[in-house]
């Protein structure tokens, strides 16, 4: 068996590894984004109203 | 001798509320023996392929009727604020624990002996000195499943989606009752001993754990 | 405050997670000579396995969490536990994807029922259970209550689980395909796995510092909206 029969095999390996990681990484900082948005305007809001 | 006085207190209470009804008892002897015709019609079996999967069903069958009856077992308590009246009463929290396991043990093993004569008809099974292990089969299945069951009835009753949510839960965590189960009922059935006390072993030490654990958390999952 | 300097801890995390990573690569695609029978497709191990090892960390961290919250009721842990289990779940996913890629061209097939790969896929189910738990419990203080004692349950289940396949599993012949796996590792192969372990390891630190981050944020958001007297938008 030549040693790179199964090259799609290890592109797959790890395709699917870096999909992962980068699916997860990018639900967690779109939503650290919105989050500091929305602590930003919520700021805004009450310093706002008290003056 | 209060701890004990308290559970049968809550198990009968149970127990009544059950025998008025008869709701949870007829949904799970139903749905169970719709389990047995489904399946009846999903394999069509010969009378070898019974003895293989002969065992698997009928413990399907126990397990969906069971987690029928515990999904009951806790919402009724929520609608009607029943389980905060329960709490205003100073009683161990582990009694009632206990006591609800039981009745929920007593439901499903009612539904299950009602339900393995239809089994032996339906799959044409003929059974004399087998029915004692298997009984046993049963009952320590039967404690197993129900015990982590109680507990997280209690949690998936919280939630909304709770029907969805208890079977979630429960199975994953009840692999084991059903791997031994499901293995000592096909080797029950097909007349071997080899490995049969094992099954059996491993069964009676997942309910020691799982009535021990869950007994000591239930007092978290009442806590306001 | 609290919260900034843990946000600049996940930052340095984060950093030294890629650094790592980066090492890591450069082992398992320059440096470890190719396996003799398997060839290149096996250099899927170095990440594999590594993976599997910190999805257990992931989890034994999230039953500690929840054990630790039901003593102690600090919100800290709570968080914790969840953003643990959340973690565990992904590298877990990584190790049931990568798993089968890897089987498939080794042994001839995807799957197979043995004790490692049934654990794993029931752990998997497990907290991805408990994740759904968590999504449709109502806010409040019984929630991280009924959460904590799901953590503590699935855990204990874990080893139960394994011994029950196991002892299924020798009951009917044991797949063949099984053979050899502790025959040991040439020492380039083991360095290189170790330094694959140290990447992961340092990836899941960086990413549980965020998710703890990200959680606190949405706390101080809630506080905020509570603060503010406005209900806050219906969490999507």
């Amino acid at each position: 068996m030549s040693p790179d029969k199964f090259l799609d095999f290890l592109f797959a390996g790890y395709a699917a590894f870096w999909t992962i990681l980068f699916g997860y990484l990018g639900m967690i900082f779109s939503r650290q984004r919105r989050l500091m948005r929305e602590i930003e305007d919520l700021r805004q809001e009450l310093t706002g109203r008290k003056g | 001798m209060r701890f004990l006085q308290q559970l049968f207190t809550i198990f009968m209470k149970d127990l009544r509320l059950e025998w008025r009804t008869r709701e949870a008892m007829s949904a799970m002897l139903l749905f169970a023996l719709l389990v047995l015709v489904i399946f009846n019609f999903a394999f069509n079996p010969d009378r070898e392929m019974v003895l293989a999967i002969g065992p698997g069903i009928l413990w399907v069958a126990f397990t969906f009727a069971g987690v029928l009856g515990l999904n009951r077992a806790f919402a009724s308590e929520q609608e009607n604020g029943c389980l905060s009246g329960v709490l205003l009463t100073p009683m161990d929290r582990g009694a009632i624990y206990l006591g609800k396991w039981l009745a929920n043990l007593c439901f499903t093993l009612i539904a299950e002996a009602i339900l393995l004569p239809f089994f032996v008809l339906f799959f044409n099974l003929s059974l004399t000195t087998e029915i004692p292990p298997l009984l046993l089969v049963c009952l320590l299945g039967t404690i197993g499943f129900t015990a982590v069951g109680t507990l997280l009835a209690a949690i998936s009753a919280n939630t909304r989606l709770r029907e969805v949510m208890l079977p979630v839960l429960l199975f994953p965590i009840i692999v084991p009752v059903i791997i031994g189960a499901v293995q000592s009922t096909g080797l029950i059935l097909n007349h071997e001993t080899e490995g049969l006390t094992s099954f059996i072993r491993m069964l009676a030490l997942y309910d020691v754990i799982f009535l021990v654990t869950s007994t000591l958390l239930f007092d978290f999952v009442l806590e306001e | 405050m609290r919260l900034e300097r843990l946000h600049t801890a996940a930052n340095v995390a984060t950093a030294i997670a890629w650094g790592a990573i980066v090492w890591a690569l450069y082992m398992v695609f320059h440096f470890v000579p190719m396996e003799r029978t398997m060839g290149n497709v096996q250099r899927i191990f170095y990440f594999h396995v590594p993976s599997a090892m910190v999805s257990f960390l992931a989890f034994f961290i999230c039953f500690l969490a929840s054990l630790a919250y039901l003593f102690t009721r600090r919100r800290g842990l709570d968080i914790a536990a969840q953003a643990s289990a959340e973690i565990g779940v992904v590298f877990c996913s990584v190790v049931l994807i990568t798993g089968p890629i890897w089987a498939k061209p080794i042994w001839g097939i995807w799957w197979t029922w043995d004790a490692r790969l049934t654990t794993t896929l029931v752990l998997w189910l497990i907290y991805v259970a408990y994740l759904m738990l968590r999504a449709y419990l109502p806010e409040g203080s019984r929630k991280a209550n009924l959460a904590a004692v799901v953590g503590i349950l699935g855990f204990l289940d874990v080893p139960v689980v394994y011994m029950s396949i196991r002892w299924w599993r020798t009951q009917h012949p044991a797949p063949v395909i099984m053979g050899g796996k502790g025959s040991g590792l040439a020492p380039p192969m083991s360095q290189t796995l170790r330094v694959c372990m140290i990447a992961m390891l340092c990836l899941f630190i960086a990413l549980l510092l965020r998710r703890i981050v990200v959680e606190l944020l949405q706390d101080e958001v809630d506080h905020l909206y509570r603060e503010a007297d406005v209900a806050p938008p219906e969490r999507g």
